[in-house]
């Protein structure tokens, strides 16, 4: 169990990437929304939020070239540097959500920063009872975080050239599937699937993708060597 | 005694390179090993299979008994200081003391600080902003102050002046004395370390060609110099390694132990002999043509 | 690296030499305690087993005993013994390759008896 603590530890030796740089971001982002808002003067609801979670996706591709050889030079087990790092993101991702919703709290009670600001209440992803709020945001922190992982994961196994061509059958596969979907006249039906989403499908969704991402992630891990 | 390592018939290969080649050694408790040989050899290769950071192609590989890959009991009483072992970017020396414990059990602390004065490392400083010799330090300092039961380094010199070579020699030596543990040496650079090693292990192009105690090998080799004629018949059913023409002279090194009978006979023929060093020995067996001379500078 | 060893024959035999060097010097007099071998392999930056087997090597000749618990200790009486065995030495690897060149070059015994008289003067 002490090496699982000394990866969480290794991560987050680095607590500028891991804790003060998506706020940071994520300040700048506001600022930038306040001023807008205190100009245009009407109500106003920006995706600057989404900035946080851009940049857990370009923490999930740094993290892994990082801190894997240096773990697997000092002899983590792959097993354990999985373990570590997920609990690394559970812990900082449970923690900067709690902190939105303190955020956003405030917000509703400073009447949206005196502005009609609304940055940190978003309709659709905030709507809802807290524990709702607490796991839309989390599950998206997650999925944006493994996102990055697993483009870092496919890297380490199969170097610069497998991320190419990885991205290359992505987008034929994407390409191929909705020409189907067209061909067959379903586009339709499954826009109308996305728009009936509730957030809360939506979460366990993205929380179901994560899973795949992570079982991917760790497979390639597995197999990546030096 | 104990096998720590056992390898049988181990092969890795890159493509249609052959790595490692059909290689097949043990390891016992204790003892100081070199595994030198040439870069490009295998060494390195054979250092990450046994710590399961690369994979096999064929064999059989077992250390502490087990196979290690995913293996905790095995990997936590291993430490191997690589040469390109890489540091997050933001790790200092202090951050390294303060992870390092958590992977190796027997980590000592005190010794730690010790070494990090002795070395002269500045805590505070960025590892990747170290020099070459620095960084080399930081690796002989969690090599050293792990104690793993099987530490390995891999040119665990590179960069170092003569001083901090010789305090390296110093308390890897120390403390070995005090904590025996199975330790490899892997180098190009043999004549520094080769005093330090009780068992020597030579790679050649991914072949193991010597796996011998060291004190076995020195005065093995001798060298015959004289007219080329002369020469040439007294090599007569001797395993040659080295040939050197010079004028009229010819200069060969053989392996194998000299008999009263052959020193009087290349006496006879007006032959010299003279002792050739482990160091040279190993340079000759390893193929001394290309390139290794600019190397050994 | 202050004492590099001749890395072209057994470092174990050139320990035990260095031993009985200090024996004969008067370095390490007779039932005087000798280093330990972690003291020597540090000393002379060499691997501890091939003291070991330096240090039995004068241990089979009965010139070091162990003293269990202590250490090794230099037996009395061997000083004269390595003293004799060495002028053996001498006569082999000096003398005779000595008397043997001197043949070669002509020279005769009694001009080598001078000779070596004449080296002898030499400060």
């Amino acid at each position: 169990m002490s090496r699982v603590a000394g990866i969480v530890k290794t991560h987050l030796t680095d607590l500028w990437s891991w804790a003060m740089m998506p706020w940071l971001i994520l300040g700048i982002s506001f600022t930038v929304n306040v001023i807008i808002g205190a100009s245009v003067g009407d109500k106003i609801e920006t995706g600057g939020l989404s900035s946080i979670y851009v940049y857990m996706l370009v923490l999930g591709v740094g993290s892994v070239g990082q801190t894997f050889p240096f773990l697997i030079g000092f002899g983590a087990r792959r097993k354990d540097y999985f373990l570590g790092t997920t609990a690394t993101i559970a812990l900082i991702g449970a923690g900067s959500v709690i902190l939105l919703l303190i955020l956003g709290y405030v917000e509703r009670q400073t009447g949206y920063w005196g502005i009609e600001l609304h940055f940190f209440n978003i309709s659709y992803v905030t709507d809802g009872p807290l524990i709702q709020k607490f796991w839309v945001l989390f599950s998206m922190m997650l999925h944006f975080f493994f996102v990055g992982f697993a483009i870092s994961s496919i890297y380490r196994k199969f170097g610069r050239d497998g991320l190419f061509f990885f991205f290359i059958a992505f987008g034929v596969a994407i390409t191929f599937a909705v020409y189907l979907l067209s061909v067959f006249d379903r586009l339709r039906a499954v826009f109308d699937w996305f728009v009936d989403l509730t957030v809360l499908g939506l979460a366990n969704g993205l929380f179901l993708l994560t899973l795949v991402y992570v079982g991917l992630s760790y497979l390639l891990l597995r197999k990546a060597s030096f | 005694m104990n096998k720590i390592v056992e390898v049988v018939g181990l092969s890795k290969q890159f493509g249609k390179v052959n790595a490692i080649d059909n290689v097949s050694f043990t390891l016992e408790e204790g003892k100081i090993y070199g595994l030198l040989g040439r870069n490009g050899a295998g060494k390195t290769s054979i250092m990450h299979i046994l710590t399961a950071q690369l994979f096999k192609t064929s064999g059989e590989i077992k250390v502490f008994g087990e196979d290690p890959y995913e293996n905790e009991r095995v990997l936590k009483q291993i430490c191997f200081i690589k040469e390109s072992q890489r540091y997050p970017d933001m790790f200092r020396m202090e951050d390294v003391l303060k992870v390092s414990p958590m992977f190796f059990p027997n980590w000592d602390r005190k010794f730690a600080n010790e070494l990090v004065e002795l070395f002269n490392l500045p805590l505070k400083q960025r590892i990747r902003k170290l020099s070459r010799g620095m960084l080399s330090a930081v690796g002989i300092i969690v090599g050293l102050a792990s104690r793993a039961p099987l530490t390995i380094f891999d040119e665990p010199y590179l960069g170092l002046d003569a001083v901090a070579r010789s305090l390296f020699y110093n308390k890897l030596l120390e403390d070995y004395a005090e904590h025996p543990r199975t330790i490899i040496l892997s180098t190009h650079l043999i004549d520094e370390v080769s005093q330090l090693l009780e068992h020597v292990l030579v790679l050649d192009r991914g072949r193991l060609i010597l796996n011998e105690e060291a004190e076995a090998l020195r005065g093995r080799a001798s060298k015959i110099v004289g007219s080329a004629a002369k020469v040439e018949f007294f090599l007569a059913g001797k395993q040659v390694i080295h040939r050197e023409p010079f004028g009229g002279l010819s200069s060969a090194t053989i392996l194998g132990a000299l008999t009263a009978e052959d020193r009087a006979r290349a006496s006879e023929l007006g032959l010299e002999i003279a002792p050739v060093s482990l160091q040279q020995m190993i340079v000759h067996l390893t193929g001394s043509k290309s390139g290794n001379k600019e190397e050994a500078l | 690296m202050t004492f590099h060893m001749d890395d072209s024959r057994p470092i174990f035999m050139q320990i035990a030499e260095r031993i009985e060097n200090d024996i004969i010097e008067g370095r390490l007099p007779e039932e005087s305690q000798v280093p330990s071998t972690n003291q020597f392999a540090a000393f002379y930056q060499i691997n501890p087993a091939t003291v070991m087997k330096g240090v039995n090597l004068l241990v089979d000749q009965e010139i070091l005993y162990k003293k269990r618990g202590i250490g090794m200790f230099v037996a009395t009486g061997v000083r004269e013994k390595i003293v004799e065995k060495r002028k053996e030495q001498f006569f082999e690897q000096y003398v005779v390759t000595m008397v043997k060149e001197a043949e070669k070059l002509g020279i005769n015994e009694e001009q080598l008896t001078e000779m070596v008289k004449r080296g002898a003067k030499k400060p």
